[in-house]
């Protein structure tokens, strides 16, 4: 037999080239668990092949077949006038081998347009369990000895910047290109260069190696363009760019007869850093309008409108386009414009790479928002770059431009304009009348608690009457005692009366009613029982003071003297006065 | 001697009036010298705190973009002047034309609320609801004499008016405890702690609406409406109340 154990085999070139068809069968791996799966993809390339139909696989005897899948991708090319038009379909089988040992995938075969393609077969070995990584450890550069050795200058990664000395903001393009005159079964980007302190506009980054022929040195090389990036430097001084490393597995020629497939050696490439001086943009002749530019500019400003009517925005749309760093621009300041309200701009931007430039343009649309009627004239603007072939600054300047405005008085209702919301056109107008001007109270301060204890106060009053009114209802002793006290104040009303009248006798008898009555109603003692002498016991029996006791009882003697006939009271006044101090105290 | 002299010539400063200021600072602003007529309203407003005053400084402020100031002003007149729609609308103006847009909105529904509880001003809430409380305080009273149910259906028409009153006193009184300010300088850093030391937070612009948490030496805790928050020089805000 002669295939012999095949032991790596990941990407297989073209196998076999017919016409303008490439029908191509590899795998992801050669070697796999039992259990595992492989994956088997068929792909067929070429111009208008959108009616291909599917393959035919090869009988697999020794693999379960677990899933298809197909993907198909179209690319448009003009060549020399004419579109061409490529199409890639992969179908992508999922195999399960099903015994340990060392089997193949047989050929597949395709017929189209009457041909017959077919692919060569791959051979894959089955182990027990996962299968060990079929590539050896990445090694920094191959050991002497070895056949890699020779690979040293066959093989190299080179990045080449476009230009080493450049001003800031200014254009470079970074290439990683891969040279080789070596087999290639596969390769792995292990480290992206780093671009600090540069704005990256990326061009182009391989997605499929497709090499190219080149003599350098009397020998021939194959070469591919890896990534192709255009950066823009945004600080000045010397900037370093680390390099890109990679690792690519090697095809090695068969070492005897049996080692048919031969082997891989994986080899990691580094290109060498890059250094790029950055020139600082002069300072002098910078003009106050720079706004970052670095290339060649043009500027173009117009409106979407020309009228406006209740206050509608109208976009001013600034467009700056040309070639250098369109991404880095920055907002050109537009005028404080009288009467017109302008919000922040909307920006758009595109770029694309043209003649070895990143060129395109930015666009700033500025809402305006007319505030008052009439017609609005925005003025020119003024925006200065940098031209680094000229070594200058340079200014670009627009025409004035023109609308009208009406209504705009009538834009009180709420428009809806980028987020904001636009409530009226202006404010309304100052109060002008000084009528009333005195300070507004904040607040009413510390006299406001006065009626609150106020309120409390009517409240507990009216509980305190109502108390009072139910007493009078139910407990006679109070009733009395309240009754007395208006009773007391007729009588000494009627006895002060006959003291002025001298009419002595009356004057007695109705200060002794005062006087009995008066006791009888706060003591609650009966007035027909009482003589003097009850009076005075009744009184000590309850506590009054012996002073007091003592004088009434000498008050009460001196009004029963009325009975004796032809004696006179020297001083009715004073036996008037004692009376009232005596009602006081008691 | 001298102080007697600078005295004198404060007040006679005052004796201009307010109501001359305010006459003098129209005037200005008719003009559009609206630098004089802020001088003339701010005297004007040292003596007197009237809506009209503080809502022309406003427009005055306005007209000279600065919206922090305008804000705390048109705030100011709104507290004394709920109902005025003219002070709302350049209120509303106003808070547009911040750099900050990040205020938070107050619900629909605390929107009805509010403007069903800030129909009154606080002066206004604080005097309506003592005048019910009175009234509800006489029918309690005619209510325990004389113990007819009328009084008490009134007394509870009059503590239910009286309690509606009182919220919307005390809505007023919460946002006067809650010390509220506003950023009169264009841009001010809200650091860590009450320091130049500290981390910058965030870049708080002029006219934002703060909540005053505590102030230490010559810096303020300020607090936004999200919840963020940090510490500001104190001169950077102005409080409303």
């Amino acid at each position: 037999m002669l295939i012999k154990t095949g032991k790596i085999l990941i990407l297989l070139n073209v196998l076999l080239f017919a016409g303008d068809l490439n029908f191509v069968a590899s795998v992801n791996r050669t070697e796999v668990g039992l259990g595992e799966p492989v994956l088997l993809t068929v792909s067929v390339e070429g111009e208008d092949i959108g009616q291909v139909p599917s393959p035919q696989l090869p009988a697999l005897p020794d693999f379960d077949i677990g899933g298809t899948q197909s993907s198909q991708s179209t690319s448009i090319q003009m060549s020399g006038g004419k579109i061409v038009q490529r199409q890639f379909i992969n179908f992508i089988y999922t195999l399960y081998p099903k015994e340990i040992g060392e089997t193949f995938i047989g050929a597949c075969q395709l017929e189209f347009r009457g041909e017959t393609y077919r692919t060569k077969p791959i051979s894959i070995k089955v182990v027990k369990g996962p299968a060990q990584p079929t590539q050896p450890p990445a090694k920094m550069s191959p050991s002497p000895g070895e056949p890699g050795a020779a690979l040293g200058g066959n093989i190299k990664l080179v990045a080449t910047a476009n230009r080493k000395s450049i001003y800031q903001g200014e254009q470079v393009i970074v290439d990683y290109t891969l040279y080789t005159r070596l087999r290639l079964a596969d390769l792995d980007l292990s480290e992206a260069p780093s671009f600090r302190g540069f704005w990256v506009e990326p061009i182009f980054d391989a997605q499929r190696i497709e090499f190219q022929r080149k003599t350098i040195d009397g020998k021939l090389y194959d070469y591919s363009v890896l990534r192709k990036s255009a950066l823009f430097p945004m600080t000045s001084g010397q900037l370093r760019i680390t390099p890109m490393k990679l690792d690519v597995a090697v095809l090695q020629s068969p070492r005897d007869f049996f080692d048919f497939f031969g082997t891989t050696k994986t080899l990691r490439l580094e290109s060498d850093p890059l250094y790029i001086d950055v020139k600082p943009l002069p300072s002098e002749g910078k003009p106050e309008e720079f706004t970052g530019g670095v290339g060649q500019f043009n500027i173009k400003t117009s409106l979407d409108r020309t009228t406006s009517e209740a206050g509608e925005p109208i976009n001013l749309i600034v467009r700056i386009s040309g070639s250098g760093n369109i991404k880095l621009l920055e907002k050109p300041l537009i005028p404080s414009i009288p009467g017109v309200k302008v919000l922040e701009p909307e920006i758009q931007e595109s770029t694309d790479f043209v003649n070895s430039r990143i060129q395109g343009y930015k666009e700033f649309r500025y809402p305006l928002i007319p505030q008052t009627d009439g017609e609005h004239a925005i003025p020119g603007l003024n925006i200065a770059y940098f031209d680094p072939a000229e070594k200058t600054y340079q200014m670009l300047e627009t025409d004035e431009l023109r609308f009208t405005a009406t209504q705009t008085a009538a834009a009180v209702e709420l428009a809806q304009t980028g987020g904001l919301k636009i409530t009226g056109a202006d404010i309304i107008h100052i109060k002008s009348d000084a009528d009333n001007l005195r300070s507004q109270r904040q607040s009413a301060g510390w006299w406001l608690a006065l009626p609150y204890f106020a309120s409390l106060l009517g409240i507990g009053l009216s509980l305190l009457y109502r108390r009072h009114q139910a007493r009078l209802l139910t407990d006679r002793a109070y009733a009395r005692k309240l009754r007395s006290s208006k009773l007391v104040k007729k009588r000494l009303k009627q006895a002060e009366q006959h003291l002025k009248k001298n009419n002595h006798k009356e004057f007695h008898a109705a200060l002794s009613r005062v006087l009995i009555g008066y006791i009888s109603d706060r003591y609650n003692l009966d007035v027909g029982l009482l003589t003097n002498v009850d009076i005075v016991d009744e009184l000590a029996k309850r506590n009054v003071s012996e002073e007091i006791v003592r004088r009434l009882n000498d008050l009460l003697n001196q009004c029963d003297m009325r009975f004796s006939p032809g004696m006179k009271c020297e001083n009715p006044q004073e036996l008037f006065d004692e009376a009232r101090e005596l009602l006081d105290e008691l | 001697m001298m102080s007697m002299i600078f005295s004198l010539v404060i007040i006679t400063q005052f004796e201009s009036g307010p109501t001359d200021l305010y006459n003098q600072g129209n005037e200005y602003y008719q003009q559009g010298r609206y630098a004089e007529a802020i001088a003339a309203y701010e005297q004007a407003s040292n003596n007197v705190g009237s809506t009209k005053i503080y809502y022309n400084l406003g427009n005055s402020y306005f007209k000279q973009g600065m919206f922090g100031k305008a804000i705390l002003n048109y705030r100011k007149a709104n507290f004394l002047s709920p109902r005025d729609k003219d002070v709302m609308h350049n209120l509303d103006f106003a808070r547009n034309y911040r750099v900050d847009k990040t205020s938070a909105r107050t619900s629909p529904v605390m929107q009805v609320l509010l403007n069903v509880f800030r129909y009154l001003s606080f002066y206004e809430a604080e005097v309506v609801t003592t005048i019910f409380f009175v009234i509800a305080a006489a029918f309690a009273s005619l209510f325990i004499i004389y113990r007819r149910s009328i009084y008490c259906y009134a007394l509870v028409v009059a503590s239910v008016l009286c309690m509606l009153f009182f919220i919307s006193w005390q809505s007023w009184a919460a946002d006067t405890a809650a010390r509220h300010a506003v950023v009169t300088v264009s841009e001010v850093s809200a650091l860590s702690g009450p320091g130049e030391d500290y981390k910058e937070i965030l870049v708080i612009h002029d006219g934002a609406e703060v909540k005053l948490r505590e102030t230490r030496g010559d810096y303020a805790l300020i607090q936004l409406p999200g919840g963020v928050g940090g510490w500001v020089p104190a001169e950077a805000i102005e409080e409303i109340f």
